[in-house]
């Protein structure tokens, strides 16, 4: 089966419910709206510099422990030198703690230990860092349907990262990341892409 | 759409009303599919049009509405389901449902709703954003924010999980003689 062929017992099951919003909700919503303001426009002109910063913000910092890999996304994966709060990832498979802004906090655990976010503060759904255990990468990036094979050490996952001809790697440096040795690469997206999504590991 | 977006933005209320009429059915049936509550959807989609009411002057592009607009249900829907946890509700089958397989069609109703349960509110929008809205990945991964293989990678486990669910072994249905 495709990647994209779902079941059709599968598209049956999604396309059954509602497709109407109830005229009340809808009156509800014009209703709510008479009385509440707007919010004033809150963004600034966009220079050039910004633009550059949200590239910056945009490239993926990697950090490589022990066994298996684990993946920081977004974010440093040293303790910032602003202002910060220490969380502690206790329910993460290898326990870290990690400094993160004044405010952030534990966005979602998702009940699985493989996975943590921490978000900024003053907007939830924003994911300031990401740490990811990854012990399975897919065999072939462009096509998840190719199946998965484990990786069962930490540079096995860097050379994998750097054979992706989608995404361009930086240097490999040693880091330390809460004590633990760590190996550090820094990849962003390839301006020209071999295929519509990359995607590195599954789930 | 974009006439009554600039309109809304600048505050006018009948033309953001005229958006809600153009979206708002289907704004709903995505909310419906990701939480599966009749009346959790009613909430999410009210919230999500007055939360985009409220933030209606910051949204630069007007073409970029509908997604904006998405992204904001879709936020909603994630709140909604980390704050209930709720178990799913099944629905029973209606009159039109009837015909030879029903018995299992119930079964995989039921089968599809605890699986699609124990996903992450995640997996869930974005398994109802492509395979029900249509969504393409790279919208999708505007909408979430997340890059595209990311999508991708969601979409293959919450269709694996779901196809897993249906076809386990040992898996006993109701109707169906020995």
């Amino acid at each position: 089966m495709a990647d994209d062929e779902l079941d059709p017992r599968i598209g049956a099951w999604l396309m059954e419910g509602p497709e109407e919003l109830p005229e009340m909700t809808r009156h509800a919503i014009g209703v709510a709206t008479e009385v509440i303001p707007q919010k004033e426009t809150a963004w600034p002109a966009r220079t050039a510099f910004a633009l550059a910063l949200v590239a910056a913000a945009a490239a993926v910092v990697v950090a490589v422990l022990t066994l298996p890999g684990l993946i920081s996304q977004r974010g440093s994966p040293q303790p910032t030198g602003t202002p910060a709060a220490l969380q502690h990832a206790t329910q993460f498979a290898v326990p870290f703690e990690y400094a993160v802004p004044e405010g952030s906090h534990l966005g979602e655990v998702v009940g699985r230990p493989d996975f943590y976010q921490f978000n900024l503060a003053g907007d939830r759904s924003k994911p300031a860092v990401a740490v990811r255990l990854v012990t399975r990468v897919n065999a072939d990036p462009c096509d998840v349907a190719a199946g998965d094979r484990a990786i069962a050490r930490s540079q096995e996952l860097v050379d994998y990262l750097r054979a992706i001809s989608e995404l361009r790697a930086g240097a490999v440096t040693s880091s330390v990341v809460d004590g633990r040795a760590a190996l550090q690469l820094t990849v962003s997206p390839e301006t020209r892409a071999g295929c519509e999504a990359v995607a590195l590991w599954p789930g | 759409m974009e006439q009554f977006v600039r309109r809304a933005r600048a505050g006018d209320g009948d033309a953001f009303a005229n958006l809600v009429d153009l979206t708002g059915n289907r704004c709903f049936a995505i909310a419906f599919r990701i939480l599966r509550e009749q009346a959790a959807a009613e909430d999410a989609v009210q919230q999500a049009y007055l939360q985009a009411w409220s933030k209606l002057p910051q949204l630069k592009a007007a073409d970029h509405f509908e997604s904006w607009l998405y992204r904001t249900l879709v936020n909603v829907c994630y709140l909604e389901l980390r704050r209930r946890r709720t178990r799913p509700t099944l629905a029973l089958v209606g009159d039109s449902a009837a015909g030879p397989d029903v018995l299992s069609r119930i079964d995989d109703r039921d089968l599809l709703e605890r699986a699609f349960a124990r996903l992450s509110p995640e997996h869930r929008a974005a398994f109802v954003l492509h395979h029900y809205a249509g969504l393409p990945l790279k919208t999708i991964a505007e909408v979430a924010g997340i890059p595209a293989g990311t999508v991708k990678s969601r979409l293959h486990y919450a269709a694996r999980q779901l196809r897993e669910a249906l076809d386990a072994p040992g898996t006993e249905r109701r109707g169906r003689s020995a």
